[in-house]
């Protein structure tokens, strides 16, 4: 366990331990365990959860929205399976969301930012790609209809996924839907 | 919240839970083709931050950009830099495939830094599949537009034109090297039913040496960890040592299998930081290693790993982070009550539940067991733990212990639906066994070996039992 714990740096360690530890306390009520033994797991388990938190920087994702997002990993070293949770958090006038559905996101494009040309839509495109399972794909495709972007993200038996991104007349993005069954 | 699962099976046999972590050294973005200079601290990367693409140089030994250059780079996408004896760099574009396969090899430019200067210098007109690698051994490019199925096309420089790799046809090239102006080759048709081959080395006139070595091409990928085996060389001639190490630093890009296939960079890939996100590694050096992923390309210095993760979030939102989190995630402690647990074993059993709210009344949760045992609290990872973990006083002597035994098993790992109608016991010779499930009409369990007077010298956690 001590070894574990040297591979967080030491600011990293002392966070993790103020956040975990006071937190497992409070879930044992219940559980008919001594003070000792629930200080004793709650240590244990503190050492066996890694808190990983960077800041996405990309290009794309600054040019596109008007809001910092995070990538929340949580690597449990309680299994040896590889595993791991990750969550992508965006922090918008001091308050922390997760990011789940594409649609969430369209209060917090940059009012600069307009979708009028492909480059443009390629862009969206790469943000949402960082920001949501459902972007990521080896589907390259963007089609413009009218005042509606499709950007598609991947196939799946023959169905394309993706974003339909409905724009207003100056380019601005009024929506975005994510679809299993994209019309191309 | 995103739950990812990533089984490396392949690299499996690499990855050490509790290693060190190696984090970037540079991380830039925008990035096309990369190379690292063999022996040296330059990294050559294509940049697509402006409008139009440049070339820039980036001095990793000073982790800063050296020199960015404005000569105008091809319309077509540059896939390669190769760096050249004679001073130049050469470039490798390619093109998209009028019938949508995978794109085609479009021609070959030359850029002279010193000059900030490109020139085209060949252009392919026959439809080539772009090279998957690209290389240079002295003043001859080494253009892998075949893969395993025929032999590099090699480009003279000098004479501005293809030249035969080799009249062998058995021949197919594992790597170039321009440290040794030679190819490490082997001949198809000398593999043998071990999936071994022998290794030559052949200089850049096409003289062949004897063997010096073998290349060993079995690829086994298994959960038990003993059974696994990845390829390698088994070098026999000491002057050819060199050959491992150009193997791995050669056929960038790599990514999946192709990254297992080269086993001192999937090592080093296997200590990166950014593991989960790295889609391929596109160079590497001796010292350095550039990889790319989430539209970023990370570098590492591979000889010395830097052990300090760059701090890209500031206290007040890391705070905000894990008080977020905090109201996400919470752990559920409870004791294993069993009388036979604590009749078999001398430690104390915990399961502990990790429950992680996915938004609503969706919840996610995994469990694992902790003990504790003389004052020391550990998990419970491996069954093969339970061996130290035994009462001294327990023998496993008659069918009354060995039920005990069946319950504490019930109570630590509690059958599922499925399995309970398995769950038996018996013994043969020296052995218990533990039936706790079937698997494709294989039963599944625990064999335990007890000595004459029924002391348990093992257990052990058999997936075929006889």
């Amino acid at each position: 366990m001590k070894k574990k714990l040297t591979k967080i740096n030491i600011n990293m360690k002392k966070k993790l331990a103020t956040f975990l530890i006071p937190m497992l306390f409070s879930f044992s009520a219940f559980s008919q365990l001594s003070d000792a033994e629930n200080k004793a797991l709650d240590e244990l388990i503190a050492n066996q959860v890694e808190i990983e938190v960077d800041a996405i920087k990309a290009t794309a994702v600054k040019n596109v929205f008007d809001a910092a997002f995070f990538r929340l990993k949580t690597i449990p070293h309680y299994d040896n399976n590889g595993g791991f949770h990750e969550t992508v958090l965006m922090k918008h006038n001091a308050k922390i969301l997760e990011v789940m559905e594409a649609d969430s996101l369209v209060p917090f494009i940059r009012s600069d930012f307009k979708l009028t040309k492909q480059a443009d839509a390629a862009q969206l495109k790469d943000a949402l790609k960082l920001l949501l399972d459902s972007a990521t794909g080896s589907e390259d495709e963007i089609v413009q209809k009218g005042n509606q972007w499709i950007l598609v993200c991947d196939e799946w038996f023959g169905e394309k996924r993706g974003f339909v991104v409905a724009t207003n007349s100056t380019g601005k993005v009024e929506a975005i839907e994510y679809s299993d069954k994209l019309e191309i | 919240m995103r739950k990812i699962f990533i089984l490396l099976i392949a690299l499996g046999c690499f990855v050490a839970a509790n290693a060190q972590k190696n984090y970037p050294i540079l991380t830039l973005e925008e990035i096309g083709a990369v190379t690292i200079v063999p022996d040296e601290v330059i990294m050559i990367v294509v940049e697509n931050v402006g409008e139009v693409p440049n070339l820039a140089f980036y001095d990793l030994e000073k982790k800063a950009l050296m020199q960015k250059f404005s000569a105008k780079l091809p319309e077509n996408p540059v896939a390669h830099i190769i760096p050249c004896d004679n001073g130049l760099l050469y470039l490798v574009t390619i093109k998209k495939n009028p019938e949508d396969g995978p794109p085609l090899f479009d021609a070959i430019y030359s850029f002279d830094h010193k000059k900030d200067k490109i020139k085209l210098v060949y252009t392919e007109k026959e439809n080539v599949h772009a090279p998957q690698t690209a290389a240079a051994v002295h003043l001859k490019l080494v253009l892998d537009t075949e893969g395993k199925k025929g032999q590099p096309r090699i480009f003279n420089i000098e004479r501005g034109e293809y030249e035969i790799f080799s009249t062998d046809e058995n021949i197919r090239m594992l790597c170039a090297s321009d440290k040794h102006n030679s190819y490490v080759v082997i001949k198809i048709n000398e593999f043998g039913e071990d999936d071994t081959v022998p290794v030559y080395v052949m200089d850049q006139n096409g003289q062949l040496s004897e063997s010096v070595g073998i290349y060993d091409s079995r690829m086994r990928a298994s959960t038990n960890k003993e059974e696994n085996h990845m390829p390698g060389f088994t070098i026999t001639n000491p002057d050819y040592n060199w050959i491992a190490e150009a193997f791995d630093n050669s056929g960038f890009p790599l990514s999946g299998f192709s990254i297992a296939m080269h086993p001192g960079i999937a090592e080093k890939y296997n200590q990166t930081a950014n593991l989960f996100d790295i889609r391929e590694i596109v160079a590497a050096n001796e010292t350095y290693m550039a990889a790319k992923g989430n539209y970023q390309l990370w570098v590492y210095n591979t000889l010395t790993p830097n052990t300090i993760k760059p701090q890209t979030v500031s206290d007040e939102d890391m705070e905000a982070i894990l008080s977020y989190h905090k109201d996400k995630i919470e752990y559920l402690k409870s004791p294993y009550q069993s009388a036979a647990l604590n009749e078999v074993f001398r430690a104390k059993f915990y399961s502990i539940t990790e429950k992680t709210n996915l938004g609503g009344d969706f919840y996610s949760e995994s469990s694992f067991i902790a003990y504790a045992l003389n004052g020391e609290y550990e998990v419970l990872r491996e069954k093969s733990q339970l061996n130290e973990l035994l009462s001294p006083g327990f023998k496993l002597d008659n069918e009354l212990t060995a039920a005990t035994f069946q319950d504490a098993l019930n109570a630590l790992y509690p059958p599922g639906t499925f399995d309970t109608k398995h769950i038996q016991f018996y013994k043969k010779g020296n052995a218990w066994y533990f039936i706790r499930g079937e698997s494709f009409s294989e039963k599944k369990g625990f064999v335990v070996n007890v000595d004459s007077s029924g002391k348990i010298e093992q257990i052990e956690e058999k997936s075929e039992i006889d």
